[in-house]
């Protein structure tokens, strides 16, 4: 066998491990050993163990990871993050679907302070679901809704996927934060419209809402969420300003929770425990798979298998523009069976140097493939957001939530092929750090 | 097989709290370094180097077999859903072993590797202050060995149809958001 061979057969084997539901880290691990060991033997193939997983581990950009998510987990059991819809409520009621167009903006205040679609799609689930429900909304447009938005805390800073994609690709992280933030409005934008050209075109599936909230009422509501918007401005002010680099960011974050919280009476034990935990228990859970994914793409490398696809496209076409349908069409398919993070980390050491050869911008590429890999956290079958939020709200099947979400995937379609077409959307913030 | 099973959860426990305590570290000395740069011009010494070798390390690795414990290592189980519950019960059994396998490999590597370490001595420099770098290169050896061992008694709890991991409370009760009652 030709190292070519060995690479594709590797690749070949991974993804059937990963099918068998090895655990995708186990799988990062094998399947590169036993490939360096049958190109090179066991010494290159032993010392890559040795190696990889401390020093990679030991990395002062990986250390934002933990910084943001604690910030994040902080926010959300102390209860900082608990006004966000109810304010957006008093704002928005009137609107048509008033209350799902209230639950996209909570979903992307959410989105603010944490780094994770999941977690945005499960807090907003809780909450707005139910009122939603209460109000004799359409079920289908009450959890499509929010598992759509729920995909906006991916995009919008911190981002967990786009700290990855930066330290993997090389791309400074404050600049993919605001290309995000960019894409996140977006989105957030586009599935407003949708709520309300749904809700107005069909208002049986959102009955008109008769509440009344003087001017006084929605400033009280108002002020109940400065701390969480306060939060936002301060971390990231400082973090686009220059002022902090992302884990500085991330850890001040985190201490400003637990003083709002503590302010609040809000701190409990308890509270800062689980937070605690949940924070080394995402970062230990992700950076397993990220060392194996750093041991794959040694293996990618050494066996060629990188650039012998990159000349394969090269030869089939130069063009971006297929390359990128060709894109879209592979991170559909794999966003539908894996998470996020796991279909960006294993996939990178392959697509990336392809990209490259393409000349296609990397910051660009960053956020696009966060924004297609998100579109797979409510398709059909493995939609996160949607198991998530079935799980939540309890009473609304699955296939009621996948109906619901149909919608949304196109207005995501639509924001893709926005960002395609001009991509000064995702460039034109970032540029500004210039 | 129980008794076992309380060990090995100890040690975890144990891992799993000295994880705790360097994200909280990490979070507390990083804002006071930020703080003193901004106020006085003077960080506090040593930040980069103590959260780059010493905290992350922790993080990653010392949890280890706590995220295991709580079987939340991601896997995609998109295929194998569709299997019948018993034939998914025998392929989960064995790739407990794999599992169990590769950890035991990669326990081995990353040990020669901290002990090599140790040998050197291995340290790093920060605005002239020395920092010994090797000890927490023990950190994975260490938590690779205590998940070898999680998921060696995974897979004969699976050979002898031990029920001992049916239990669904939480093994951690002071990590859980329920006190470990409802999970």
């Amino acid at each position: 066998m030709t190292e070519v061979q060995i690479g594709l057969a590797g690749i070949g084997i991974l993804l059937a491990l990963i099918a068998m539901r090895v655990p995708i880290a186990i799988a990062l691990f094998t399947v590169p050993f036993i490939g360096i060991y049958a190109m090179f033997g066991w010494r290159p193939a032993f010392g890559a163990l040795k190696v990889i997983p401390f020093d990679f581990a030991a990395s002062w950009e990986l250390s934002s990871i933990p910084m943001f998510l604690l910030m994040g987990y902080l926010a959300y059991h102390s209860g900082i993050t608990a006004g966000l819809f109810d304010a957006a409520r008093v704002w928005l009621a009137r609107l048509p679907g008033g209350l799902a167009v209230a639950s996209i903006f909570g979903a992307s205040g959410f989105a603010a302070v944490t780094g994770s679609s999941v977690a945005t799609a499960a807090a907003m689930g809780r909450i707005a679901v139910p009122e939603m429900l209460k109000h004799g909304y359409d079920p289908r447009l009450a959890t499509g809704t929010v598992a759509a938005a729920g995909t906006i805390g991916a995009l919008i800073p911190p981002s967990i996927l786009l700290i990855l994609y930066g330290i993997i690709a090389e791309v400074p992280i404050n600049k993919l934060f605001l290309g995000g933030a960019g894409v996140g409005l977006l989105s957030a934008l586009a599935y407003v419209i949708l709520v309300i050209g749904w809700a107005t075109w069909k208002p049986e599936v959102a009955p008109r809402s008769h509440e009344k909230h003087s001017m006084r009422e929605k400033f009280t509501e108002l002020r109940k969420v400065t701390p969480a918007l306060l939060l936002a401005f301060l971390v990231f002010g400082g973090l686009f300003a220059g002022l902090f680099t992302p884990t500085e960011a991330g850890a001040v974050g985190a201490a400003l929770c637990v003083i709002i919280a503590a302010a609040q009476r809000k701190l409990t034990w308890r509270n800062f425990t689980v937070s605690v935990a949940e924070a080394f228990t995402t970062t230990s859970a992700l950076l397993f798979i990220v060392i194996g994914a750093n041991l794959l793409a040694r293996f990618v490398a050494l066996s060629g298998v990188d650039s012998y696809i990159s000349d394969l496209i090269a030869s089939m076409s130069t063009s971006t523009y297929l390359f990128l349908a060709g894109v879209v069409i592979i991170y559909l398919i794999l966003g539908m069976f894996l998470e996020p993070t796991g279909a960006m980390i294993i996939t990178l050491p392959i697509v990336l140097p392809v990209a490259a050869t393409l000349g296609v911008n990397e910051l660009w590429f960053g956020i696009f493939l966060a924004k297609l890999l998100e579109v797979g956290m409510i398709t059909p079958p493995i939609g996160l957001n949607v198991f998530v939020l079935n799980g939540v709200v309890g009473k609304v099947s699955l296939g009621q939530i996948f109906r619901g979400t149909a919608r949304f995937i196109g207005a995501d379609m639509v924001v893709l092929l926005l960002l395609v077409l001009m991509p000064g959307i995702v460039l034109f913030l970032p540029n500004l750090l210039n | 097989m129980k008794p076992l099973l309380k060990i090995v959860d100890g040690i975890t426990l144990v891992l799993s709290i000295l994880a705790a305590l360097a994200v909280v570290v990490m979070m507390v000395q990083v804002t006071l370094d930020v703080v003193m740069e901004l106020l006085f011009n003077k960080p506090l010494p040593a930040t980069l180097t103590l959260v780059a070798k010493y905290y992350m390390p922790m993080v990653t690795f010392l949890p280890l077999a706590f995220v295991e414990r709580l079987n939340q290592h991601v896997a995609a189980d998109v295929v194998t859903q569709f299997m019948p519950l018993g034939g998914q019960r025998h392929l989960a059994g064995w790739i407990f072993l794999l599992s169990a396998l590769v950890c035991a490999l990669l326990t081995y590597a990353t040990w020669v590797e901290a002990v090599e370490k140790f040998h050197t001595g291995s340290f790093s420099m920060e605005r002239g202050m020395k920092v010994l770098t090797w000890p927490v290169r023990f950190a994975a050896p260490a938590s690779y060995a205590l998940l070898t061992l999680l998921f060696a008694l995974k897979f004969i709890a699976y050979i002898t149809r031990h029920a001992v991991f049916d239990d669904k409370r939480h093994p951690f009760p002071s990590f859980s958001a329920s006190g470990g009652k409802e999970e």
